[in-house]
């Protein structure tokens, strides 16, 4: 089979470009061999993804997996993304955006980045060695039926959802664009080159980005689609993205001291090393059954193969700093702890514990098991608790690091310039506890507007004394503090993101729900709105039944929306199906659910939830978004205090 | 390991010292902050199959439990929603009012969590189907598990 064939062809090309690279050293012909084939396995793995997708579009149902993943009545956007809807395809997923990370950063015009070049492809091509031959050998998609089937069984209705086109791919692209920063760590690590933190700026930030628009993504596809009411569920899977991604976010922030400063060397090549093997940890439990029961894992090779790579990974990562150790000397130490510095410190100490406890609740259950001969598990109580002062930590540490200039930093000044944005926060935390009465979400509304106002004041500040000394307005000031600084402004945007996503986070404390059964004509209040429930309609289109319910929402004698989720049956799966209506308005959503249907009557049951300010998540996580592509898209002025790169150079080389 | 260098006036073994104890006050916070939050009611549950059930009988009262096996006799009729847990040689009642996962099927497996009642019910506060990242349909379930 081609497909299958293209895959073995990438695992040979990848194998040439890690042996060859090293060597390049004496033979410098052989760089430009290693960085053409890994471009080469590229092509033949996108190949072999573009032949999966001609048999899912052609409908060519004698494999197996276009016959589990796609069917006759498919849309073209479903069909586009049963590609990745099974475990076969999704490996191939993997190893393609694995793949084209790697062509594209082997082929990097970036001077400073193309001296790590040589030593990160052997790192790369291993990875593209690996998953290739786990999805080649153990989870072939190219695997063929005995007999054609006339039709196929389709994706999981489920799965039919916008979010299933994008969330996936763009998880994937954050996951494992982290291995890059950490292919150019041991590249630094084996080359003795000290430079390596700001030549991978961008590929830090890449993927830390995708990896959490993708979580929130997740987010709004589990609170859109699968009808629990919730985004965050502290599932395992959704831990999985986590973890790495909060390991990213310590680095992003502790790679700034190393470039601007030249310290936490070993601290940094540390946490690119914890980012990438918390990336390939996270497919791992996903993808090894590990979760689901110890016993599937035992069973399943593709988990004990991932088990061996996370372990080579783990003593490469450590071995390599053991053994550089005396070259990671910091330039410099730190003058105070009052300082930038210092704060990345204690933020980086925090993204850790936070690591720390995410990793031990998701893993309890088997290491309960493993010790005691118990399950234990941990469920979102204990997440929410641990969670929640770990967070506040952060914010109000963010809101403080915006204000302290690095080095040494004066306790006076840091106090004078947080005075507004305290008195901000306290405000509108006393407004909080005397509305609600609840001092938990008035803590919140603490922090979250200390940092919020922080970030925005500092901003305009910045703006006006700009605008001052170079008399343009406070607008185009804004815009070119962003083009100067990409990376502070671009900072206090995501900042100002996060601070509007936890006042959005802080609404969930005052979720309710309720549960009723009423037939048609009949009505219902909850939540100060009245529910008129105007008529089931039931109709059979090929393949499900579905009940459709119109439901009048109306509040204070006026019908404000007409909401009408629906519960499917597909015949094929034997699987309801609910497509939940929500209404959504900066203050709240309301949250229809279509729970059941009576067989005997039209008596219907209906689950609303009330939640409040779910659209400030949103909303936040756009204004995030788009701090962080700033942050990419602008390229920062250079500008470095510590030491010359004379000194740096000689404590590499000594 | 950290090799001094000449220029260096801070000797190091106060220094090593000042880290390790901020090292281990840090490591007790976190320790302590998930105590804490394990501490939480409801937060720890206790994984057992319905004949460990069986076997604590009136211990396990009370207790928050995680029940995991497979799913017989479905009734899914109203605002209430009933099936029995089974492992093949024992059974469990369940009860639940909650949301219930679309994947929730007879003969998948699930876990539900909650407390067992004095009539030996397990009064289900959250219901997990399993294998729902897997998303495979029943008949493909009972490939993988052997029919009930």
């Amino acid at each position: 089979m081609l497909g299958r064939g293209l895959l073995f062809v990438a695992i040979g090309f990848a194998a040439f470009a890690s042996l060859a690279a090293p060597a390049s050293a004496r033979r410098p012909e052989l760089l430009v061999a290693a960085r053409r084939a890994m471009v080469a396995a590229a092509i033949a793995i996108a190949g072999s993804a573009v032949l999966l997708w001609y048999a899912l579009f052609a409908r060519d149902f004698s494999l197996s997996y276009v016959w589990a993943s796609t069917s006759r009545a498919a849309q073209p956007w479903y069909t586009f993304s049963a590609l990745w809807s099974g475990m076969a395809g999704s490996l191939l997923l993997w190893c393609l955006i694995l793949a084209v990370y790697a062509a594209v950063f082997v082929r990097t015009r970036s001077p400073l980045l193309r001296p790590f070049v040589p030593w990160a492809i052997p790192v790369l091509g291993a990875c593209v060695v690996f998953f290739v031959a786990i999805t080649a050998v153990f989870e072939n998609p190219f695997a063929r039926l005995d007999v054609v089937p006339a039709d196929g069984r389709g994706m999981n209705p489920l799965l039919h959802s916008p979010g299933m086109v994008i969330h996936p791919p763009l998880l994937y692209a954050g996951l494992i664009g982290l291995l890059i920063p950490f292919a150019v760590a041991v590249s630094a690590m084996v080359t003795k080159r000290p430079d390596w933190i700001g030549a991978v700026r961008r590929w830090t930030l890449v993927p830390w980005l995708a990896l959490g628009a993708g979580l929130v993504l997740g987010g709004s596809w589990a609170y859109t689609e699968l009808g629990w009411g919730g985004y965050w569920g502290w599932d395992p899977v959704e831990n999985a993205a986590l973890l790495p991604w909060l390991a990213a976010t310590a680095f992003v922030h502790s790679s700034m001291v190393e470039d601007r400063r030249g310290m936490l060397r070993v601290w940094n090549v540390f946490l690119a090393t914890a980012a990438a093997t918390l990336a390939v940890f996270g497919t791992f439990l996903t993808r090894s059954g590990l979760l689901s029961s110890v016993h599937a894992f035992a069973e399943s090779p593709v988990g004990r193969w991932f088990f061996v790579f996370l372990g080579v990974q783990t003593v490469l990562g450590l071995s390599l700093l053991a053994w550089r150790w005396p070259m990671l000397r910091a330039d410099d130490r730190f003058d105070s702890a009052v300082s930038k510095e210092g704060l990345f410190l204690v933020n980086n100490f925090v993204f850790l514990a936070a690591v720390f406890v995410v990793l031990w609740g998701t893993l309890l259950p088997l290491t309960s098991e493993a010790i005691w001969g118990r399950e234990i598990a941990v469920g979102p109580p204990f997440f929410n608790r641990v969670f929640s002062p770990l967070a506040a930590i952060l914010l109000v540490v963010a809101a403080i690091g915006s204000v302290t200039p690095w080095r040494r930093g004066s306790s006076r000044a840091i106090v004078l310039r947080l005075t507004g944005p305290a008195i901000a926060a306290t405000v509108l935390a006393g407004v909080t506890l005397l509305v609600t009465r609840r001092a938990d979400a008035s803590g919140v509304v603490w922090v979250a507007t200390l940092l919020g106002a922080t970030s925005l004041i500092e901003t305009v500040r910045a703006a006006r004394a700009r605008g001052a000394a170079t008399g343009s307005s406070t607008r185009a000031s804004v815009a070119a503090l962003l083009a100067r600084n990409p990376r502070r402004y671009g900072g206090y945007l995501v900042h100002l993101g996060v601070a509007v996503m936890v006042i959005g986070f802080a609404g969930s404390l005052f979720r309710t729900q309720t549960q009723v059964e009423v037939s048609p004509g009949g009505s219902f209040d909850f939540a100060g709105y009245t529910f008129v429930y105007r008529e089931l309609q039931r109709f059979s289109p090929p393949d499900k039944d579905v009940n459709l319910a119109v439901v009048d929402v109306r509040r204070g004698g006026g019908a404000i929306a007409t909401l009408r989720p629906q519960l499917n049956l597909h015949r094929n799966w034997d699987q309801p199906q609910s497509e939940i209506a929500i209404r959504s308005t900066p203050r709240a959503d309301l949250y229809l659910i279509l729970a059941g249907t009576r067989a005997t009557s039209d008596d219907t049951v209906f689950r609303v939830h009330h939640n409040p300010l779910v659209m400030w998540v949103w909303i936040g996580a756009v204004i995030a978004v788009l701090g962080g592509l700033s942050a990419i898209a602008l390229r920062p002025r250079r500008r470095r205090e510590a030491s010359t790169p004379a000194t740096r150079q000689a404590a590499w080389t000594r | 390991m950290q090799t001094e260098s000449p220029d260096t006036t801070t000797p190091a073994p106060p220094r090593r010292g000042k880290w390790l104890a901020g090292g281990g006050l840090l490591a007790a916070g976190v320790i302590g902050l998930a105590a804490w939050a394990a501490a939480t009611p409801g937060a720890v549950s206790y994984f057992a199959t319905p004949s460990e059930v069986a076997v604590q009988g009136d211990a396990a009262m009370g207790r928050t439990l995680r029940v995991g096996g497979r799913v017989a006799k479905l009734d899914r009729d109203g605002t209430v929603v009933r099936f029995t847990v089974t492992d093949g040689s024992n059974d469990l009642d369940v009860h639940y009012a909650g949301e219930v996962p679309d994947t929730l099927r007879e003969r998948t497996d699930v876990i539900a969590e909650g407390t067992l009642a004095a009539d030996g019910t397990l009064h289900a506060t959250r219901v997990l189907a399993k294998c729902s990242s897997k998303f495979v349909p029943a008949d493909e379930m009972d490939e993988h598990f052997g029919a009930g």
